[in-house]
C-alpha cells in the first residue's frame, strides 16, 4: 500500500513535471511565434512599399523619357521583323577560311548611309533565332570578324552622350516625394 | 490498473458493513477515474494518431492569425505589374485636453508639416476635444521629428493609404476608394470583398504598356483638335478582354475629392452615346446575315429620304443606285436606311437585341450604362438607328459587337478582370449572333475603308487595319448640331484573321488647319488608332504581313463603280 502511494506520487510528479515544461514550451513557442508574426508583416509591409517603389520607378512614362534621354534606341517597328526565310544560309566554312568569310561578309554588308538597310540586318541578327539545321555555325574567329566588321555602320552616332551631372540634375521627384506629397493635405 | 482495484467484485463482509461500504465508494471513485483516464487516452490516441492531418490547421486557425486586419490587397495588371496597392503610414492625432502651449506647439508642427496652415493646426489644439486628428499618413521623417518635440498631447496611429503608382493612367478602371478604404467606384467597389481580405491580388486583363499607349496616343488627339473628352478601348475580339481602357478627362485617383464629377464619370463604360455611322457595321452585318441582301444589292441613294417630318441626307451624297460596299465605304446613311428597311418589320431590332444593345453590357465595373433605344420600336426608328441615331449604347457595347462581328461571329463576354472565374462560368464560348461567312464579309467591309474610304488615316504598313469611322451629331435639347460632334473610329487588326479591336472617340473636337477644318472620325480619331496599332503590333510580337500584295479594292472592283472608272475616294473628310 504504501509502496503504492509513493510510486503514485511519483508519477504525480512526473506527470506534473513533464506538463510543466510543455506549456512552458508552448508558451515560449508563442512568444516566438508572435515575434515571428510580427516580423512576417514588416517585412510584407516593407515589401510593400518596395514593391509600389518599383513600379512607380517603372512608370511608362517615365521609363520613356529616360530611354529617350539615355538610350540611342526606338520602339520597335512592323517593317523591322524579317521572317526566318529570309535570313541568308550561313556558309559552313571550315576553319581555314575562315578570313575569306569574313571578307566576303564584309562585302555584303550595306555601307554605312544606307540605315535602313543596316536596322534590317541588325534585327536579322539580333531578334531572329539562329538557323538551324543542315548549316553549321561558323567557326569563332569569322563570327567575331563579321560582328566587328558589321558594328559600325549598324549603330549611327549616339544622338545625346549623358553627362554624370545631368543624371544628378534630373526633374526627376523620388518616391518619397510622392509619399509626402500624399500625406500631408 | 485492475489490480489497483481490487474490490470491485468481491462480495461485501458480514462483519464489517461501514468499512465495505468505505471500500465501495472508494472503488467507485476509482472506477470513475479509470474511466476517465480511459477517455483520455483514447481521445489522445484519436488525436494523434487517426486525425493527424486536421490538427496542424487547428493549431494554426487559433495561433498565426495576424494580430490586426490586413491591409487591403493589390490590383495588378496582366503581366503582374502593381497598379494599386495599400500602404501602412502614421497618422497624427492630439488630445487637446492636455495641451500646454498650443501656440507654440502649432507654429512647431506647421515647421515639420509643410502645407499644413499653423492658424489650423491652432484651431485644432484649442479646440479642447479628446481625439482629433492632425495629419493623417506622414512620413517616417516626419513622425520622427514629431516625436522628438515631446509634446505628451500628441500620438500616431498607422493608418492605411492606397497608392496608384500610375496615378490618372487607369483611374476609371482602378476607381478609387474612401478614406476608411472602401472602395466607392471601379474595381475598388466590384472587388470590395476580395481586396479587404488582402491575400489575393485582383489581376485585371488591362495590360499597362498598352494602356499607357492609347492614354499617350488619346491624350494627344484630345488636345490638339480641343475636344471636350476622349474614349479610347483595346480589346481581345476572341476572348472579349479589355486590354485597355481610358477615358478622358481624367483624375488623380489619390484625390477623387479634388476631381470633377463629369472628370470621375467612365465614358468608356459608363456613358452612352449615339455612335453614328459606326452603327452601319451593325444593321450591314443584320442584312448581309438575313440572307435577303447581298454585296451586289443595290439601294438607291439619288434622293433623300422624307419620312414624317424627318429627312435622312447623305453627307457626301452620290445621287446614284449604291451596291452595298458602295454604301458602307462611302457612309451613305440613305442606302443604309433602305437596306435597313428591306429586311422587315423588326428585324433591325431583333437583331441589336442579340447584339447585347437593349441591356447593360456584362462587365465587372459597377459603372454599367443603360442604353437607350426606342420604346415602342416605329419604323422610322429602323431607318435612324440603321446609321447610329435614336439609339445610345456605352463604347463597351459598341466594341463587344464590333468584336462579334470579325472573330466569326460569336458575342463573347466583355471582361476586365484576368481571374474571374465566376464569370467564366456564365458563358465561356460565347453564343454565335452572326454566320462565319457574315463575318468575312464585314471584315472585307472594314478592310474596304482603310484602303480606299473614309479610314485611310488608320492605314499602318505591315499590319492591315480594318475600321469604320463614325461622326455623329449630338444631340442638343431635342436638336442635333451640324458643329457638335462625336468623331470616332474603330479599327481591327490584322484584319484577315482578327485579334484586337481598337476604338477612339473624341468628344466635340473642333476642326483645325492640319485638318482643313474637318473634325470627322477620319481626321481626328482614326489617326489614334493607327499610332496605337503601331505600336501594339511590334510589342505583342504580331508578324506583320509586308511582302503581300492584297488589294481589297482590287478584289471588290466588281461592286464598286467610282474604283472601275479609275476614281478614288479622295474626301475623307466628308465621312459622316
Amino acid at each position: 500500500m504504501r509502496r503504492m502511494t509513493i510510486l503514485w506520487l511519483f508519477l504525480a510528479a512526473l506527470t506534473g513535471g513533464i506538463l510543466y515544461h510543455t506549456s512552458q514550451q508552448v508558451t515560449d513557442g508563442r512568444q516566438r511565434l508572435a515575434v515571428i508574426n510580427d516580423d512576417i508583416r514588416k517585412e510584407d509591409e516593407t515589401i510593400r512599399v518596395l514593391q509600389a517603389e518599383w513600379s512607380y520607378l517603372n512608370q511608362p512614362d517615365r521609363l520613356e523619357r529616360l530611354s529617350k534621354q539615355y538610350l540611342d534606341l526606338a520602339p520597335l517597328k512592323g517593317k523591322q521583323f524579317a521572317k526566318l526565310a529570309d535570313v541568308p544560309e550561313q556558309p559552313a566554312a571550315p576553319p581555314a577560311a575562315a578570313a575569306p568569310v569574313a571578307a566576303a561578309a564584309a562585302d555584303t554588308t550595306p555601307p554605312a548611309p544606307d540605315v535602313k538597310a543596316a536596322e534590317k540586318a541588325e534585327a536579322i541578327a539580333t531578334g531572329m533565332p539562329p538557323v538551324k539545321g543542315g548549316a553549321k555555325p561558323a567557326p569563332k574567329v569569322a563570327k567575331a570578324a563579321i560582328v566587328k566588321i558589321r558594328r559600325p555602320p549598324a549603330l549611327p552616332a549616339p544622338r545625346h552622350v549623358p553627362p554624370v551631372a545631368t543624371a544628378e540634375s534630373a526633374p526627376d521627384r523620388s518616391f518619397s516625394d510622392v509619399i509626402r506629397s500624399l500625406g500631408v493635405r | 490498473m485492475a489490480e489497483l482495484t481490487p474490490h470491485d467484485n468481491t462480495p461485501l463482509p458480514q462483519a464489517a458493513p461501514a468499512l465495505a461500504q468505505a471500500k465501495l465508494r472508494i472503488g467507485m471513485v476509482a472506477a470513475m477515474l479509470l474511466i476517465g483516464y480511459l477517455a483520455i487516452c483514447l481521445r489522445l490516441v484519436d488525436l494523434t494518431m487517426f486525425r493527424t492531418k486536421p490538427a496542424p490547421e487547428l493549431a494554426k486557425a487559433e495561433d498565426v492569425k495576424p494580430l490586426n486586419h490586413p491591409l487591403r490587397g493589390a490590383i495588378i495588371d496582366r503581366n503582374g505589374e502593381l497598379m494599386a496597392t495599400s500602404l501602412s503610414m502614421p497618422s497624427l492625432y492630439a488630445d487637446a485636453t492636455v495641451t500646454e502651449n498650443a501656440a507654440a506647439e502649432a507654429h512647431e508642427l506647421a515647421q515639420i508639416l509643410p502645407g499644413q496652415d499653423e492658424q489650423d493646426i491652432l484651431r485644432k489644439l484649442t479646440s479642447g476635444k479628446h481625439f482629433i486628428w492632425i495629419a493623417r499618413n506622414i512620413t517616417p521623417k516626419q513622425e520622427y521629428a514629431i516625436n522628438a518635440l515631446g509634446h505628451p498631447d500628441l500620438s500616431f496611429q498607422d493608418e492605411e493609404r492606397r497608392i496608384y503608382p500610375n496615378a490618372e493612367m487607369a483611374a476609371h478602371v482602378l476607381g478609387y476608394t474612401d478614406v476608411d478604404g472602401n472602395g466607392i467606384a471601379g474595381i475598388e467597389k466590384s472587388f470590395n470583398a476580395q481586396l479587404q481580405k488582402g491575400d489575393k491580388p485582383v489581376q485585371l486583363t488591362i495590360d499597362l504598356r498598352v494602356q499607357h499607349i492609347l492614354h499617350r496616343e488619346l491624350s494627344a488627339q484630345v488636345a490638339k483638335f480641343h475636344a471636350k473628352a476622349g474614349v479610347g478601348m483595346v480589346m481581345d475580339v476572341n476572348t472579349g478582354e479589355i486590354i485597355a481602357m481610358v477615358s478622358l478627362p481624367d483624375f488623380d485617383p489619390h484625390y477623387p475629392g479634388d476631381a470633377s464629377d463629369d472628370a470621375k464619370f467612365n465614358r468608356a463604360s459608363l456613358g452612352v452615346f449615339e455612335m453614328g455611322s459606326t452603327f452601319k457595321l451593325f444593321s450591314t452585318a443584320a442584312a448581309l446575315d438575313s440572307g435577303q441582301v447581298h454585296f451586289g444589292s443595290m439601294f438607291d441613294a439619288t434622293d433623300p429620304i422624307h419620312y414624317g417630318r424627318f429627312t435622312i441626307n447623305d453627307y457626301h451624297a452620290k445621287h446614284r443606285p449604291l451596291t452595298v460596299p458602295e454604301i458602307f465605304m462611302y457612309s451613305s446613311n440613305i442606302g443604309t436606311a433602305k437596306m435597313a428597311d428591306s429586311l422587315g418589320e423588326n428585324a433591325l431590332k431583333d437583331f441589336y437585341e442579340r447584339m447585347g444593345f437593349f441591356e447593360p453590357a456584362p462587365i465587372e465595373l459597377p459603372e454599367r450604362g443603360s442604353p437607350l433605344y426606342p420604346k415602342p420600336w416605329r419604323e422610322i426608328n429602323t431607318l435612324t438607328c440603321s446609321f447610329g441615331h435614336g439609339i445610345a449604347v456605352s463604347p463597351v457595347h459598341l466594341m463587344r459587337a464590333a468584336s462579334a462581328l470579325v472573330n466569326g461571329g460569336i458575342l463573347v463576354t466583355p471582361t476586365i478582370v484576368k481571374s474571374d472565374k465566376q464569370r467564366l462560368s456564365l458563358n465561356p464560348e460565347g453564343t454565335r449572333v452572326v454566320k462565319p461567312q457574315t463575318s468575312a464579309e464585314i471584315r472585307q467591309l472594314l478592310e474596304l475603308v482603310v484602303a480606299d474610304g473614309t479610314g485611310e488615316k488608320a492605314y499602318v504598313e505591315g499590319y492591315n487595319v480594318g475600321g469604320k469611322t463614325g461622326t455623329a451629331e449630338k444631340n442638343k435639347n431635342g436638336r442635333y448640331e451640324a458643329t457638335l460632334l462625336l468623331s470616332s473610329f474603330l479599327g481591327v487588326f490584322p484584319i484577315d484573321n482578327p485579334r484586337y479591336a481598337v476604338l477612339a472617340m473624341l468628344d466635340e473636337p473642333e476642326g483645325i488647319p492640319e485638318s482643313h477644318g474637318f473634325a470627322t472620325g477620319g481626321w481626328t480619331a482614326a489617326p489614334v488608332v493607327a499610332a496605337v496599332v503601331s505600336q501594339l503590333g511590334p510589342l505583342y510580337r504580331i508578324a506583320p504581313d509586308l511582302d503581300s500584295n492584297r488589294d481589297i479594292t482590287r478584289d471588290m472592283a466588281m461592286y464598286l463603280k467610282d474604283i472601275k472608272e479609275g476614281k478614288t475616294l479622295a474626301s475623307i473628310g466628308a465621312d459622316r
